[in-house]
């Protein structure tokens, strides 16, 4: 029980797929439109649920069909299709509301970032159980969600300083968080 | 797949370049690897943009995007086996960064050719991109190497290393701050790039 709150707690801080693999750092590399909290948490989410149904199916079909058939090498093509179909899946979600727009504005971002297809490749092999799989998944997911909330929340504060111009925007906030990943390596070996 | 219609890839050139850096900052960490990626990015790129121009009419439209990338990982899935052979030391250091140059939106962008007229244009758009990429990404990469072994490839340069520059956080303050220097020098750019997200 304690080894699977590690796992999740991992994925959040130590092993967070932001700071320590720079894996799906696109939402931010440009400057867009500033979004409200709620609407990157919704991203986040939505990133979690990706994550968590696709590393489902990929811990089955790699644990169950690649490894005893000895066809590991096909790993990278059997996860995109995976990922692939996930996607598709989560089109099909329609809502007219306000939510619905937002559901479909955030898909592209979610999918062209690296960060699901990346974490399945890392773990696939390493997760042992359905359990382990479920959880770490979630912990990469919600690690995600957590660096868009605190890099927004880090922006509001950057806004009120007296900056020069040239360094508002994306390059402090890169900077940032090369400063949180160093902070966040500190808790490595726990 | 609605998802990427044509409107999205005539975003300005800058935007296009810096999303498609993120799938490859992770593996540049000196600057034979920022070298191999990029080229491997180019190279993927042409092949990319060539199976669809000859398969533009058999494939139907709405199955391009996947098209695009299940052919480019059976490409990148073909390196690997080559490199497992004659070089496993690279294939160790780039990793999970090969399979992901499938993502890259320098490849994904190739998926226009499916919906345009004028095919070359698009085309040698595309590979100039990749060319401009490939520079972009050494010259991190190099920096890189320089700040955190304090030399390149083997020459001394700096008295002193700086092994911070070697993680993660290290590629993020270089970027930022090359960013920085961009927007000093040259704000027209900057311009361009807002003009592109919106």
């Amino acid at each position: 029980m304690l080894d699977l709150f590690y796992l999740l707690l991992g994925g959040v801080l130590w092993n967070n797929v932001i700071l320590t693999q720079l894996l799906g750092l696109s939402p931010f590399l440009v400057e867009r439109e500033r979004a409200s909290v709620e609407d990157l948490w919704g991203m986040g989410m939505m990133t979690t649920a990706l994550l968590v149904a696709s590393a489902f199916l990929a811990f089955l079909a790699y644990d169950v069909v690649l490894l005893p058939l000895g066809l590991e090498f096909l790993d990278n093509l059997i996860l995109i299709i995976i990922v692939f179909l996930l996607v598709l899946l989560f089109q099909q979600y329609k809502d007219e509301g306000e939510r619905g727009k937002r559901w479909h504005l955030y898909l592209p971002d979610v999918f062209m970032n690296t960060a699901i297809f990346g974490v399945l490749l890392l773990n696939v092999a390493e997760w042992e159980t359905l359990i382990e799989a479920l959880v770490g998944a979630a912990g990469f997911g919600l690690g995600f969600a957590f660096m868009l909330v605190i890099v927004e929340s880090f922006n509001k504060r950057l806004e009120k300083l007296p900056l020069p111009n040239w360094i508002t925007g994306v390059p402090a906030q890169l900077i940032t968080l090369g400063i949180l990943a160093l902070a966040v390596s500190g808790f490595n070996g726990l | 797949m609605e998802l990427f219609s044509s409107k999205f890839w005539q975003q300005s050139r800058i935007y296009l370049l810096l999303i498609a850096l993120a799938p490859a900052l992770g593996g540049a960490t000196n600057f034979i690897n920022a070298l191999y990626l990029g080229l491997i990015t180019l190279v993927i790129t042409i092949a990319a943009g060539l199976v669809n121009v000859a398969l533009k009419g058999i494939i139907d439209k709405e199955a391009r995007v996947p098209f695009t990338v299940i052919v480019t990982l059976t490409l990148l899935t073909i390196y690997q086996f080559y490199l497992t052979i004659f070089n496993a030391s690279l294939l160790d250091e780039l990793g999970i960064f090969i399979p992901l140059v499938a993502l890259n939106v320098l490849v994904l962008r190739q998926t226009v050719l499916f919906e345009v007229e004028d095919v070359s244009k698009e085309f040698r758009k595309s590979v100039w991109l990749g060319v401009q990429f490939l520079f972009i990404l050494i010259f991190l990469g190099g920096l890189r190497e320089v700040f955190s072994t304090g030399g390149i490839m083997g020459t001394e340069l700096l008295a002193r290393d700086l092994s911070f520059f070697g993680e993660p956080g290290g590629m993020m303050i270089i970027l930022g701050m090359l960013f920085a220097l961009v927007k000093a020098i040259a704000p027209e750019l900057q311009q361009e790039r807002e003009k592109g997200v919106k």
